[in-house]
């Protein structure tokens, strides 16, 4: 690389990058792993990430922000919660729906907050050894200066795996998510607990929007996720339901946006030093607005090779069935 | 504790009324939500109301644009359509839309053909171009086992991205915003007489009736419907459901390349929102029209009233145009709620907890 | 209320009420005015093994899930241990120590035993274990008293049939019930797995259990039970203690009036030819492993000819579905052969397969055999679609004429061929599938299980019909759960055992104690 620092800087920019697909993809797990597939995850981070900006901006607190963007994503996937496992609503169609209400209604209410400006996250150092820390080479900034919210990102994971893994809560999400007549038998409340997992999955993936306008980005424009609910979605598939596996999805995946950001700074035709035709294509597949579709890209190859390798054992069972006592 | 009980147990006989009422009353549940959301933000809901569906139908000049919006609807929802039939979501309409009219701009600005074929050329090469990037998300799903949602949706992304550097770069204008050069007179539909109407409307109405007739009376509408309904059982009957996936998603991205083919006379230059989500709203419509071609066909004329009913609300009033939108998405809420009450008997009472 | 009475049974009450559970007049009527139970009554004594005996359909389940609060009656009245109870779910039924152990096992797989078990325990029961490991060291000490096969830390997708009873019947001992009901316990068991469970239903008893075991197998019934209730067409024929009657007797109570044809076949067998014309289904070598816990198939072999009936018997478990997956085109085999009439078929797709002149009479017809909200004529139309269309165009006309011709020939009772499929009966669902299926001029039928659960009459007229076929030159692969039905209906018999057929025999010198053998592998 031309640059020596460029490592460094897309060390520096994956880990934010990574934390909102992280967030929103453990969400999704929690969620699918009771049976329940939310489709809408970009549309609920859409309104995590307008109402944590909007709060934000009248209270001037990132955190008030966060906590309101957890409320909102919550409050989305109410629906989705009530419609499919209440009503027995086709979960995909109903995660559709979703993902088009959020892009609405935060076009709708979102343009008057376009011109705000806020005091967003800032990274935050481990107290006493934090800049000691921050001075390890190529790592140091990336790992040891961050948001709260990144930390808690990856700070959730092992919780997370615990809980899933190790818990009777865990064991029972696992029952109604692969069994959930069996569940049902076991005395397990189905429906309770799968309104609580799909719940929590909304208001994970509302604060992963929250993480992109209140601290990864710290503006709100319409359509600011850009996609990253659908990768997440995809990234749940990619981890095979398993918390761990999405943090490397996470980081691969932010890492690749990280790299679309910094190429920027690079000439990369003249780093790998073609020339003619070859620079041509070179120079059009390094083209910003082009580089900065790889990650779609990416996922797309992804799942395709996860569908493929994969014969759905470690999806849970019971995934898009609604449970009705009595039948079948 | 007392706790409320929500009984829901599945219906055994649906009265017809209520089948064939459904839309109707997801339609009007969404414009009553609707009404809501705009007192709530502070809007005038009748003054709202008239300018969106009163108005476009008074003015000749709106009822051209009803027509004009339609056409795109109507193809992109058959898109989403047909993969429907055979139990599949196609989410990357608008994706399919923008590959078909970049595809037309490219022809229409760089090749010449001489005259009376220069269109039919034009519409062609842009609907295989759909027809290219439609196959994909097919293919990955019947060859993969892929989830077509999220592919066909990413590739949306991936074909709104590439518009975007075509449009800042290769094909650029000097138009002063992110634009391609107005093609030529040529290379745009004909209209009728003197109004703005072109003769994409009858292309497509053709479209619906071949799409109606295809699924209704060919070998391989018979074979969607079937693979629709039950994918274990046309298998083992002998239907290869792997080719009816490609062959669906192809269909789709072919009408909807079509479509942004179509679209790109209605506006005469490539640009970066040539569609307002078009293939989004496509879903709406193909869900409330599931029934067939013709239900979308009415279902699309509704939304081509409320897309030309917003132009007028954002010039007269300080509502958002994009309340559209939440429109539509509200119009699904309620047909997903309709689809509940219609299958399942839901009583709701009050009892005491048990510990 | 008198403590001591008459129940419906007759028996004179001497035992306490205390010590057992007693229907009084349960009534379950099913949407579509089916009378599943009618005015059942049952008592089910503490110490005492009960049976609750009938064919399939005659309404055992649904009695014994009302047992369970998993349905709630119309009518009547559940007392456990003197009270009148209300059921409102298996919770309910738990906390009154009632245990069930069901014939679809209620268990998550992805867990490990004690997991399961852990789950299964109700609230009340959290004071004395409160988690994972309190769960292992009970069940250590459970699985020791009963001489069970299992640990704690065991997966349950790895354990087979018989051990995942132990799991269900853990399950229920763990919370000290006082009651334990089991469904058609013995359906999956091998020979050693169903003396296994005889002997842990005796330790059972020994220690105070009412066991109700639920079944439709005579002589397991009359050798475990005390007493045999007998059920049919959802009312209560009799209830006889097992001490004072005669398999003969309850055999009789059992299928009512019914007596059997002894062999439906007319025979007139072109046996003798079968060495001149060629097999119309040739299976060679086929193997398969399959992902789990189910079946492999270990080098099958088989020969089909034309007009004969070749009977698949087995207990489920043991390949025969695996193998029927295969021969149809539903699961790809490891390696072997399928040659359908001189084609091999081996890993081509069902449609080469009907191509090739192969019918098949799926078991599952909901979800395998037919598309319910479809209708009638395209569920029927899916075999014929292609020959009635030119250039890629339906004939509708002759489509719906081909539909209407079936209907009438197959006496399917329908609102007319334009009704979906889903509102037909089981058993005009199952002549709608089979009578497409033998209307196509097939050379052969896969039949799996194409008489189950429908009524008497419907499944004489599919078996009348498959007969037919095999005079008219066809090759019938029948597959049945019922070894009298393989009886009556094959020339030939196959019975396959872990994965293997293990006996081949002609109906003529077939012996039933030694196919019943060679099913539960009971023969070195």
């Amino acid at each position: 690389m031309s640059d020596p620092g460029f490592l460094t800087l897309l060390l520096d920019a994956a880990v934010p990058a990574a934390a909102p697909l992280l967030l929103a993809s453990l969400g999704g797990i929690v969620s699918e792993r009771s049976g329940v597939v939310n489709l809408g995850v970009e549309g609920i981070m859409l309104i995590g990430a307008l109402s944590g900006f909007a709060v934000t901006v009248v209270t001037g607190n990132p955190y008030v922000g966060l906590v309101a963007a957890a409320l909102a994503g919550l409050g989305i996937s109410l629906v989705h919660a009530v419609l499919c496992i209440s009503l027995k609503a086709n979960q995909i169609i109903t995660g559709i729906m979703i993902f088009l209400l959020g892009v609405a209604v935060t076009n709708f209410l979102g343009g008057s907050w376009t011109d705000s400006t806020i005091d967003g996250l800032a990274p935050v150092t481990i107290p006493v050894v934090g800049n000691t820390l921050t001075q390890i080479p190529v790592v140091g900034p990336a790992v040891f200066s961050n948001s709260v919210i990144d930390y808690a990102a990856f700070l959730l994971v092992p919780v997370l795996w615990y809980v899933l893994e190790k818990t009777e809560t865990g064991m029972k999400i696992t029952a109604v998510g692969d069994n959930p007549e069996a569940a049902d038998t076991m005395g397990i409340n189905v429906s309770r607990l799968r309104y609580a997992c799909v719940l929590s999955g909304g208001a994970l993936a509302g604060v992963a929007g929250a993480q992109i306008s209140i601290s990864f980005a710290e503006v709100w424009v319409p359509g600011i996720v850009a996609g990253r609910g659908w990768i997440a979605v995809a990234l749940v598939i990619f981890a095979q339901w398993s918390p761990s596996r999405a943090v490397l999805g996470a980081v691969l995946f932010g890492g690749l946006e990280a790299f679309a950001i910094r190429s920027q700074q690079l000439n990369i035709t003249r780093a790998v030093g073609a020339d003619g035709a070859a620079a041509d294509v070179i120079s059009v597949l390094a083209e910003p607005t082009i580089v900065s579709l790889y990650p779609y890209i990416v996922t797309t190859i992804v799942l395709v090779y996860a569908a493929a390798r994969t014969e759905g054992g470690a999806a849970p069972k019971a995934l898009l069935d609604s449970y009705v006592r009595g039948e079948g | 504790m007392s706790s409320i009980d929500v009984s829901v147990t599945p219906r055994g006989e649906v009265p017809i009324w209520f089948d064939r009422g459904m839309p109707v009353f997801a339609v009007l549940s969404a414009l009553a939500a609707g009404a809501i959301v705009i007192e709530l933000t502070g809007g005038e809901t009748a003054q709202f109301y008239s300018l969106m569906f009163l108005e476009p139908l008074t003015r000749f000049s709106s009822q051209t644009l009803v027509l004009l919006r339609t056409v795109p609807l109507v193809l992109t929802a058959l898109a989403v359509y047909i993969p429907l039939r055979a139990g599949l979501y196609n989410i990357g309409a608008e994706g399919q839309f923008y590959v078909g009219a970049i595809t037309a701009t490219v022809i229409a600005l760089n090749v010449s053909v001489p005259g009376v074929l220069f269109i039919p050329v034009i519409l062609l090469t842009s609907a295989l171009g759909g027809v290219v990037w439609g196959s994909i998300p097919g293919y990955f799903r019947a060859r993969f086992g892929a989830n077509e949602i999220i592919t066909s949706l990413l590739l949306v992304f991936v074909a709104t991205g590439i518009n975007e550097y075509l449009l800042t770069g290769p094909l650029q204008s000097g138009a002063g915003y992110p634009a391609s050069d107005l093609i030529p007179e040529a290379a745009r539909l004909p209209v009728i007489a003197d109004t703005r109407i072109h003769i994409g409307v009858f292309i497509a109405l053709a479209v619906v009736v071949i799409i109606y007739a295809t699924i209704r009376t060919t070998t391989i509408g018979f074979q969607i419907r079937s693979v629709g309904a039950n994918p274990v059982s046309s298998r083992i009957q002998g239907i290869r459901s792997r080719y009816v996936y490609i062959a669906v998603f192809a269909i789709a991205g072919g009408i909807a390349g079509l479509a942004g083919a179509i679209e790109l006379s209605t506006s005469a230059r490539l640009q970066s929102d040539i569609s307002p989500g078009y293939g989004f709203t496509a879903i709406p419509i193909a869900l409330l029209g599931r029934r067939s071609a013709f239900h979308v066909l009415v279902a699309a004329l509704f939304f081509g009233l409320l897309f030309a009913g917003s132009t007028g609300v954002s010039v007269e009033t300080s509502i958002s145009p994009s309340i559209v939108s939440v429109i539509e998405a509200l119009i699904i809420l309620f047909y997903i709620v309709g689809e509940g009450l219609r299958s399942y008997q839901i009583s709701i009472s009050q009892q005491g907890g048990r510990a | 209320m008198s403590k001591y009475k008459d129940t419906e049974s007759g028996d004179i009450e001497t035992d306490s009420d205390r010590d057992q559970i007693e229907l009084r007049n349960i009534t379950k009527t099913f949407p579509g005015g089916i009378v599943a139970n009618d005015e059942i009554s049952l008592t089910l004594r503490r110490g005492n093994v009960h049976a609750l005996l009938g064919e399939n359909g005659a309404g055992k389940s649904t009695l014994m899930k009302s047992m369970y609060g998993l349905y709630t009656p119309d009518s009547g009245e559940i007392r456990v241990n003197d009270e009148t109870v209300d059921l409102a779910g298996p919770s309910d039924a738990k906390r009154l120590g009632i245990g069930m152990v069901h014939q679809h096992f209620q268990l998550i797989e992805r867990l490990s035993v004690a997991e399961n078990v852990l789950l299964s325990i109700p609230d009340e029961f959290r004071d004395s274990i409160t988690d994972l490991s309190d769960v292992k060291t009970q069940l250590t000490d459970l699985i020791d008293q009963y001489g069970f096969s299992i640990t704690p830390t065991d997966t349950v997708a790895e354990l087979d049939v018989g051990q995942q009873q132990q799991v269900e019947i853990l399950k229920s001992v763990i919370t000290r019930s006082e009651y334990l009901v089991l469904d058609e316990p013995t359906a999956a068991l091998s020979p050693s797995g169903i003396d296994e469970l005889l002997s842990t239903l005796r330790e059972l008893v020994a220690k105070g259990y009412g066991v109700l075991i639920v079944t439709h197998k005579l002589e397991e019934a009359m050798s475990v039970a005390d007493r045999v209730t007998v059920l049919r067409d959802g009312q209560r024929i009799d209830t006889v203690s097992t001490e004072e009657t005669s398999v003969d007797d309850v055999a009789e109570k059992m299928v009512g009036n019914s007596i059997r044809n002894d062999n439906l076949r007319t025979d007139t067998s072109p046996d003798a030819d079968s060495d001149a014309t060629d097999p119309v289904l040739r299976v060679e070598d086929v193997c398969l492993r399959s992902a789990s816990r189910s079946c492999n198939l270990n080098h099958v072999n088989l020969e089909l000819y034309p007009g004969e009936i070749v009977g698949l018997a087995g207990i489920s478990g043991n390949g025969r579905t695996e193998l029927v997956d295969c021969l149809t085109g539903v699961k790809e085999p490891e390696s072997g052969l399928i040659e359908l009439n001189g084609h091999d078929v081996t890993y081509s797709h069902p449609g080469r397969r009907v191509d090739n002149g192969m019918s098949y009479i799926p078991e599952d017809r909901v979800t395998h055999g037919c598309a319910p909200e479809l209708s009638v004529t395209m569920n029927i139309g899916k075999k014929y679609y292609k020959l009635l269309s030119k250039r890629g165009i339906l004939n509708w006309t002759k489509l719906t004429e081909r539909a209407r011709d079936i209907v009438d020939q197959f006496d399917v009772r329908t609102g007319g061929v334009d009704s979906k499929a889903e509102s037909l009966s089981g058993g005009n669902m199952q002549k709608m599938i089979v009578g497409r299926e033998l209307d196509c001029d097939p050379d052969m039928i896969v039949a799996n299980n194409p008489t189950r659960g429908i009524d008497i009459s419907a499944e004489e007229f599919v078996q009348q019909k498959l007969v037919e076929m095999r005079q008219d030159g066809v090759g019938v692969l029948f597959v049945s759960d019922d070894v009298d039905e393989i009886l009556q209906m094959s020339d030939r018999i196959l019975t396959m055992y872990e994965g293997e057929i293990t006996h081949r025999t002609d109906t003529q010198s077939a012996d039933i104690d030694t196919i019943s053998d060679c099913m539960t592998g009971n023969v070195s």
